[in-house]
């Protein structure tokens, strides 16, 4: 078992930085999520640890050793990959048998592992069987067994439930979170779907245009993002932003022709930034509804309401901008009625209205 | 009412595919028939009118004449040799270029591909003979060394291009899984990569195979006494009885129907199974 640390690492494919100084260290079994849109690095990240990249910059560290340096098979990892890359000539068995194999393990170690690992992964009933014959389901089982097998330091996974059905990855993702909790090796696990973040990593990093913008353990991400581009990017649906403008006093941050006060623990923060552009961001669950005018609340319209089950999603229309907020499912409220929306103060993310950099409390 | 206009309209469309099917195979089995019913005749058989469609004359006459010939064994396996060291060469030196153009981005990417097929613009007429005069240089006229190089620069540029449609059709993720799994690069080409691409190599090295069996030009001048067969009939033609033409011709069909049959399973599976 080993931590990692990546050190300045700067990757450049032509001309798009892919990897721009990023610096990050993830502690021996941890479960880090790199988290991310499409071409933000987070890939590109991983390979450079799998050695299947080399760094144009900055080193990486696998416990004690520099492997910057060395090839894949010489970093003591595992990895898998997207598309599940099982051998399509080997049966199960020779696929979870590979890497064995390669290490020239006796036969009967071998042996042992493989349906260890079949065992932890419910493929025992298939190991004679070729790729071939097995459903998108359990190719990815094959691959991520096979994986496991190794008892590599580090186990690397590239998106490996973005080729699956809706249903059987909500399964996969549990049994990824079992299967980390027993072997407990440091994982790194490349993703862009956010709630696969949020319910498998100890820790996120929220990746943009190859840098880091956020790294930290779930709760924290959701609830504190960094700026506007997490809290875009993380909920479903995304926080809300509304633009205001912080009074003359810095009291309170006028938004439309209403008055928000922040909350005790970031008015000093606000109270510097007299006159400023301000964001004020919010989930949905942390707005409710009221029927009447009062202090604190923005006047809103109800434009479509969407009953979901769990909860009723509206779609708002504030002054000029919209906004989602989840509501108990029995509310009653019908498109067109005039609402007043309270924001729940502590959980306000005040943002700069131009960097979109949330403000710290100082 | 519906229901069986479809069915009729089925029915016509398997006709047509049928018959178009029987009228191509018939256009390529016609002569292949034609032409063993003759080798397989009596020497004289050959010479009725009008000839009988059915092999009533059968006798293995013709052919053991022909096989008899002073030499014409020899040519056999000069042949053979050629093709064999033209599937050697070309696939030593192609499957790595295909391997590389697959696999590598690289500058002029394009324009090399281009270029590979640009060299089958020249005709073998005009090659030829300069190729003689190097060969006499090198002192490797009139061997079958000169003639399988010759047909590997032939059948090179189908070699590389085939072979990188192969590899390119082999995941890049299958090699860099290998490699994490404890390969280097040689060991995932050859534990991985090569078993997939195998089906794709034996149709390569086929057309290699055919190509330079049929070849005659090149054979033709290059060789004076270490003839390949069909230099050797080619030569032998205008002055041959009709007999040993059609037993020439039933020798030359023969390899390529063996190694088509052999292949055919490999080609079935590599238009079926490339497996994402």
């Amino acid at each position: 078992m080993a931590g990692i640390r990546f050190q300045s690492i700067r990757k450049i494919y032509g001309k798009v930085i892919a990897s721009n100084d990023i610096s990050l260290e993830i502690k021996d079994g941890e479960f880090m999520v790199l988290l991310g849109p499409s071409g933000c690095g987070k890939t590109t990240l991983l390979r450079c640890l799998a050695g299947l990249e080399h760094v144009d910059q900055g080193r990486v560290y696998i416990g004690d050793r520099d492997v910057t340096d060395l090839a894949p098979r010489d970093r003591k990892i595992a990895m898998v990959f997207q598309s599940y890359a099982v051998f399509p000539h080997l049966t199960v068995f020779n696929n979870i048998a590979f890497g064995l194999q390669m290490q020239r393990m006796p036969k009967e170690e071998i042996k042992k592992r493989v349906y260890e690992g079949a065992e932890l992964l419910q493929l025992t009933d298939y190991l004679h069987r070729f790729p071939a014959q097995l459903s998108g389901g359990q190719r990815q089982r094959v691959a991520v067994a096979r994986a496991i097998v190794m008892k590599a330091q580090v186990l690397l996974m590239d998106e490996p439930l973005s080729n699956l059905d809706a249903l059987l990855r909500l399964q996969m993702r549990a049994e990824l979170k079992r299967l980390h909790d027993e072997i407990k090796a440091t994982t790194i696990y490349v993703t862009h779907d956010q709630v696969e973040a949020l319910s498998l990593g100890d820790r996120i990093a929220v990746m943009k245009n190859g840098k880091i913008v956020q790294c930290d353990i779930p709760m924290n991400i959701y609830d504190y993002p960094a700026n506007t581009f997490v809290g875009g990017f993380i909920g479903t649906p995304p926080m809300n932003f509304f633009k205001g403008v912080v009074q003359a006093d810095g009291a309170c941050v006028t938004i439309g022709e209403s008055q928000i006060f922040p909350s005790a623990g970031i008015s000093a923060a606000v109270r510097v930034r007299a006159n400023q552009n301000i964001l004020m961001g919010i989930r949905p669950e942390n707005i409710t509804l009221v029927r009447t005018p009062q202090p604190n609340t923005l006047r809103a319209r109800v434009m479509v309401v969407e009953p979901l089950g769990s909860h009723k999603l509206l779609t708002m229309q504030v002054g000029a901008e919209t906004a989602k907020v989840s509501v108990p499912p029995d509310l009653v409220c019908t498109s067109g009625d005039e609402v007043w929306l309270h924001f729940d103060p502590e959980k306000i993310r005040w943002m700069d209205g131009g960097s979109g950099e949330a403000l710290l409390p100082v | 009412m519906m229901h069986k206009t479809i069915s009729r309209r089925y029915i016509l469309n398997r006709i047509l595919l049928y018959s178009a099917a029987i009228v191509m195979a018939l256009w390529t089995l016609a002569p292949i028939y034609l032409i063993a019913l003759a080798a397989f005749s009596s020497k004289d058989a050959i010479y009725l009118y009008p000839k009988p469609l059915l092999p009533v004359n059968f006798s293995t006459e013709t052919m053991t004449y022909f096989i008899n010939i002073k030499g014409m064994m020899d040519n056999v396996k000069n042949s053979i040799l050629v093709a064999l060291l033209t599937i050697v060469f070309s696939l030593i030196l192609g499957a790595p270029g295909g391997y590389a153009l697959a696999r590598f981005r690289f500058r002029g990417k394009q324009a090399l591909t281009l270029g590979f097929l640009i060299t089958k613009m020249f005709p073998v007429a005009i090659l030829a003979v300069p190729l003689a005069v190097t060969f006499i240089r090198m002192d490797l006229y009139d061997t079958i060394w000169a003639v399988a190089l010759v047909h590997t620069a032939m059948a090179l540029p189908f070699v590389i291009i085939v072979t990188s449609g192969i590899f390119v059709g082999v995941p890049r993720e299958l090699e860099e899984a290998a490699q994490t799994l404890g390969c280097n690069r040689i060991q995932a080409f050859i534990k991985v990569v090569m078993p997939l691409a195998l089906p794709g190599l034996a149709a390569a090295a086929i057309y290699t195979f055919v190509t330079s069996w049929n070849e005659v030009f090149a054979a033709t001048i290059l060789t004076l006494r270490n003839r390949t067969l069909p230099a050797q009939l080619m030569t032998n033609l205008t002055e041959s009885p009709l007999y040993f033409r059609y037993a020439g011709g039933f020798f030359m069909i023969i390899p390529a129907l063996i190694f088509i049959f052999i292949i055919r399973r490999y080609l079935l599976n590599l238009w079926g199974s490339i497996v994402k």
